[in-house]
């Protein structure tokens, strides 16, 4: 009998595991070189380690290492099928293999994008001229196309050319839509020019982001006065923001409701339209970068872009390497990451300035970068548990980070598959659905506070929304065609269990929660009130600070509607919500 | 609220018992709060007019300036207020006028952020909100609802005072909080269940990893918890109120968001901004205004109304403010554009004397002749009256010291305190 229990549970895994995503781990192709750790860089770790009488946290097991790799790489929980593949192998460089393999895959490209586009677009409500969903589009082709990193910032700085392909405002403008990057292709679009595009009309404001994004200098601070403790003068922010007096935002097309096109270019003469009055001292100067080099001539812009990413600059490969570190580590060498000044020194300087340099000597390859940081000896690295920070630890551990509501909101997907009932239901419209319900998440969860490498503490209303709102209850429910009433029919209860903690927590339960949950699932959960009406809702009014007032079409009663019918099936709902809402899924950990 | 949906969300017994324990009373307030001196106010109603309301046409009329409006006379001796705001003149001798408002920011966003913090915006430290700082200090413990509560816009954070104290958003005025009760209704059983379930499941993680920020999110759901259940939520519905009553505040998001600002004031909440957007009146401004302060003029009024009716004015201060004036002179476009050279801000309640008017400019609006003040004046203003000292200071997590104002000092001349 039990043989006979053992043998369904197995039909049953590899029954789910079949229709599922290619397995993950694996050998990677031939042609791809798989990633090894680097020595150098974990003796320095050792050794700093030692020093400091830092005692490194434990070595985490597969299951945390796969879970923690695939938030950060991919921004989502690993599958069920994913997470049994992976536990199943022993050879000695699984993780090497599943680090390169999680980097080949489209699905890193586009969180790389997504990263990236909340970075240089910032929040969405506040500049109405912008494409970003062709920014976020034209980052993915370069991430999915390998450039190295200072090809992406020479092009995103010195962009020019057509913004937008323009079309109707509205839901679907944010939307991934495979039929407009074709057509960005076929008109030449160029959308890295949204970056500049979104500070328009004041070059100080985009040369400070400039300086701060990609070199981690804010030399802003700069802007109406002598740096206090810096040695930047407010000379030096004007000739940097001198460099950018030569764009121009030409109007093409701007019609109301429809997003505008723009053109960037590069005009031969400073343009006094667009520098405020307060900004004048701008047009004045010099156009010279950071170390004073001359940055004058035809094209000022694409000089500071070539100066910005050589590999004599002392900044732009440590912020890139310190903003990475920090999102795989928990915290940057330096901290806020884009703050680099002689007053704000780096903890472990030499294992900064030895990632810098090899980030270089790999001629700026962020794949080399991540999975060197990946497989360094502080990534795999334990929760701490006391209140010392990673950074104060010298990362020798790890630390508990909530998810943020990208991350999130792609792990209740993978966990319930619930995009894929959004695609078959909603057929062409399932793109712009998706995204209004990211918005949504992305408005409940403030994700707007542009990254300074913190994730901001959960607000009332985010536990309100988890607890209650229609996302999760929709993503939870029993729907006839759906895979959670497909397993409640071929699985007994232990099989069910243990499909679920797979698919939220990424590993097996222990033998308590496996006693819990069957309890749960055995429990007589009375009779669920009648859905009410829908609720009229008032017409908006105008209003500058609308983003993310759309309700989510998942609310629409066929997607909230469940198909339970017996306890068993209501205790699944319970459980796979409870999964969803504990803090173990809501943290990576 | 009734009390099936109250368990709908419910407290567990496992619930209940960590709530009991742990976290007693005190889940919305803070050890900071401090003892608040005799005669200020213990809430704060901030009526913002988004876009930058033209001072001309509101609180400071100027027959003299381009395309004016008609000036009234109103409760308060010697003070006229534009023609568009007749209930809002009757009321004017319980409002301070402050005319003399002026600033150098003329970019909405910035010039928000001013208006809302005190401090300029600095991309390095973000200074908390006067909201934040508000809901820190005045929250009673009894409450159940947050003591932050933007209505009808987002509201600004509570920077590093931390989240706790960050408006909560209803993004219809007047409309019940979203999801207060679970999308699709459970049994009361279920729901105790499943809540049950979740809190052995949270329990045992924050056990597992002794990390402070498991046991932060258990309270963070507790709270919510509590707040669901609470009695104080229904607050926000403005349905509960007669017609008769909500026709007085207007039938707009506007009018819903001033009469639940009166009901949550009344049940205890130290800060509320309820949004009116619209003021950017860079084409026809005459039209606009007149459109705008039909909706300004009954909500507001009623708002003062009701509240001196419950004996509530003493201990609320009002403030109506926008982030700028506008010019005197139109633009071809028969439009004000942004004058933060000169502008007014209109208080009421709580300290504030009433029927008085601080400032003046000259003769069409441009330029401030007479008792200047800054935004951050006005903020020291608000923070005083409610009982809040302006020279409070906190250590941003970089180590910076950040005062409720940047350098703002209080216009005395309008306080009882």
């Amino acid at each position: 009998m039990r043989h006979g229990w053992i043998l369904l549970a197995l039909s049953t895994v590899t029954a789910c595991g079949a229709h599922l995503e290619p397995a993950p781990s694996g050998t990677p192709s031939s042609a791809q070189v798989v990633a090894t750790a680097d020595p150098s860089l974990d003796g320095q770790l050792t050794r700093a380690w030692q020093a400091s009488g830092k005692a490194p946290a434990a070595d985490v097991d597969d299951a945390t290492f796969l879970r923690r790799a695939s938030l950060d790489l991919l921004g989502r929980v690993p599958t069920s099928a994913e997470v049994r593949v992976f536990l199943t192998d022993t050879s000695p460089d699984r993780r090497a293999r599943l680090v390169t393999s999680l980097l080949a895959r489209p699905e890193h490209a586009k969180h790389m994008a997504r990263t990236w586009e909340r970075i240089l677009m910032g929040p969405e409500v506040k500049n109405r001229d912008v494409d970003r969903a062709a920014m976020r589009r034209w980052l993915e082709a370069r991430f999915v196309a390998k450039a190295p990193w200072d090809a992406i910032v020479r092009d995103v700085v010195a962009a020019e050319g057509k913004s937008s392909v323009g079309g109707a405002k509205g839901p679907g403008m944010y939307a991934d839509d495979p039929d407009k990057a074709a057509e960005e292709k076929s008109e030449g679009v160029n959308g890295a020019t949204n970056f500049t595009l979104r500070f328009g009309k004041s070059p100080a404001d985009l040369a400070g982001a400039t300086s701060r994004i990609f070199l981690g200098v804010q030399i802003q601070c700069a802007q109406c006065h002598d740096h206090k403790t810096e040695k930047w003068k407010q000379a030096d922010f004007q000739e940097l923001a001198a460099t950018f007096t030569h764009v121009k935002a030409k109007p093409i097309d701007k019609e109301k409701g429809e997003i505008p096109i723009f053109d960037i270019e590069t005009s031969d003469k400073p343009n006094r339209k667009v520098v405020q009055a307060t900004d004048s001292a701008i047009l004045g100067a010099h156009p010279r970068a950071l170390d004073d080099t001359d940055l004058d001539g035809e094209n000022p812009r694409a000089a500071l872009a070539k100066w910005m990413t050589s590999r004599d600059n002392p900044w732009f490969s440590r912020e890139m390497v310190n903003r990475v570190w920090a999102e795989l580590m928990g915290g940057g060498f330096v901290d806020p990451i884009d703050d680099f000044r002689p007053s704000n020194p780096a903890v472990l300087p030499e294992v900064l300035d030895a990632l810098a340099e090899d980030f270089e000597a790999h001629g700026f390859d962020l794949d080399h970068l991540y999975a060197t940081i990946c497989l360094s000896k502080a990534y795999g690295r334990a929760l701490g548990g006391g209140n010392e920070s990673p950074r104060e630890a010298l990362f020798a551990h790890q630390a508990l980070r909530p998810l943020d509501s990208d991350q999130l909101l792609d792990s209740i997907f993978a966990a319930t598959e619930a995009d894929k009932l959004i695609e078959e239901k909603a057929g062409e419209r399932a793109e712009i659905i998706k995204s209004l319900v990211r918005r949504r998440m992305g408005f409940v969860f403030d994700a707007d506070s542009e990254a300074n490498g913190e994730i901001p503490e959960a607000t009332l209303q985010q536990a309100l929304f988890t607890m209650n709102g229609p996302v999760p209850t929709a993503a939870t429910a029993v729907k006839r065609d759906g895979f959670l009433s497909d397993l409640l029919a071929r699985s007994d209860d232990a099989t069910l269990v243990e499909e679920l903690y797979l698919r939220t927590l990424g590993r097996r339960p222990t033998a308590d929660e496996m006693t819990r949950a069957r309890a749960l699932l055995a429990t007589d959960t009375g009779d669920d009130p009648k859905v009410r009406g829908k609720r009229e809702k008032e017409p908006k009014g105008k209003g500058i600070k609308k983003a993310g007032a759309a309700e989510p079409p998942m609310i629409v009663q066929a997607a909230l509607r469940s198909d339970a019918r017996t306890d068993r099936e209501r205790g699944a709902e319970d459980l796979f919500w409870a999964l969803l809402n504990s803090s173990e899924f809501g943290f990576r950990r | 609220m009734n009390r099936r949906s109250f368990f709908q969300l419910g407290l567990s017994a496992v619930g209940a018992t960590i709530a009991s324990s742990m976290f007693a009373r005190d889940l919305f307030a803070d050890e900071k709060r401090a003892a608040a001196p005799k005669g200020v106010a213990d809430h704060c109603i901030v009526l913002w007019m988004n876009g930058g309301p033209s001072h001309i046409d509101t609180f400071d009329p100027k027959p003299k300036a381009d395309g004016a409006s008609k000036s009234i006379a109103t409760s308060a001796k010697g003070v006229m207020i534009a023609e568009h705001f007749p209930k809002l003149a009757e009321h004017m001798h319980q409002v301070a006028l402050v005319r003399g408002v002026s600033s150098k920011e003329g970019n909405h966003q910035r010039a928000q952020e001013i208006g809302h913090t005190g401090h300029l915006p600095n991309p390095t430290v973000e200074a908390p909100s006067i909201g934040g700082w508000l809901s820190r200090g005045r929250t009673p413990p009894s409450l159940e609802i947050p003591g932050h509560i933007a209505l009808g816009g987002t509201g600004f954070g509570a920077g590093f005072l931390g989240r706790t104290y960050d408006p909560f958003v209803v993004q219809n005025p007047g409309d019940a909080p979203s999801d207060l009760r679970p999308a699709r209704p459970l049994s009361d059983k279920r729901a105790a269940d499943r809540n049950a379930f979740l809190d052995a499941m949270e329990e045992d993680f924050a056990r597992r990893t002794g990390d402070v920020k498991v046991r932060e999110k258990q309270k963070l759901i507790e709270r919510a918890r509590r707040m669901a259940g609470s009695k104080a939520v229904e607050a926000f519905d403005v349905s509960l109120e007669s017609d008769t009553t909500r026709e007085r505040y207007g039938a707009t998001p506007f009018g819903r968001g001033c009469l639940a600002a009166r009901r949550l004031v009344e049940v205890g909440v130290p800060f509320v901004e309820v949004v009116l957007d619209g003021w950017d009146t860079h084409k026809e401004n005459l039209e606009k205004v007149r459109e705008r302060a039909g909706i300004l003029d009954p909500a507001m009024a009623s708002l003062l109304a009701d509240l001196d009716e419950r004996g509530l004015l003493s201990r609320t201060l009002v403030v109506c403010m926008g982030e700028f004036g506008r010019t005197p002179k139109l633009n071809g476009n028969g439009g004000r554009d942004h004058h933060p050279n000169a502008y007014s801000v209109a208080l009421a309640g709580g300290p504030i004397r009433g029927g008085v008017v601080h400032g003046a400019t000259d003769e069409t609006g441009s330029r401030v002749v007479e008792g200047t003040v800054s935004v951050a004046d006005v903020l020291a203003t608000v923070a005083k009256g409610a009982g809040l000292d302006p020279s409070t200071t906190e250590h941003s997590p970089a180590g910076r010291p950040i005062s409720v104002t940047e350098g703002g000092r209080p216009i005395d001349a309008i306080l009882t305190v």
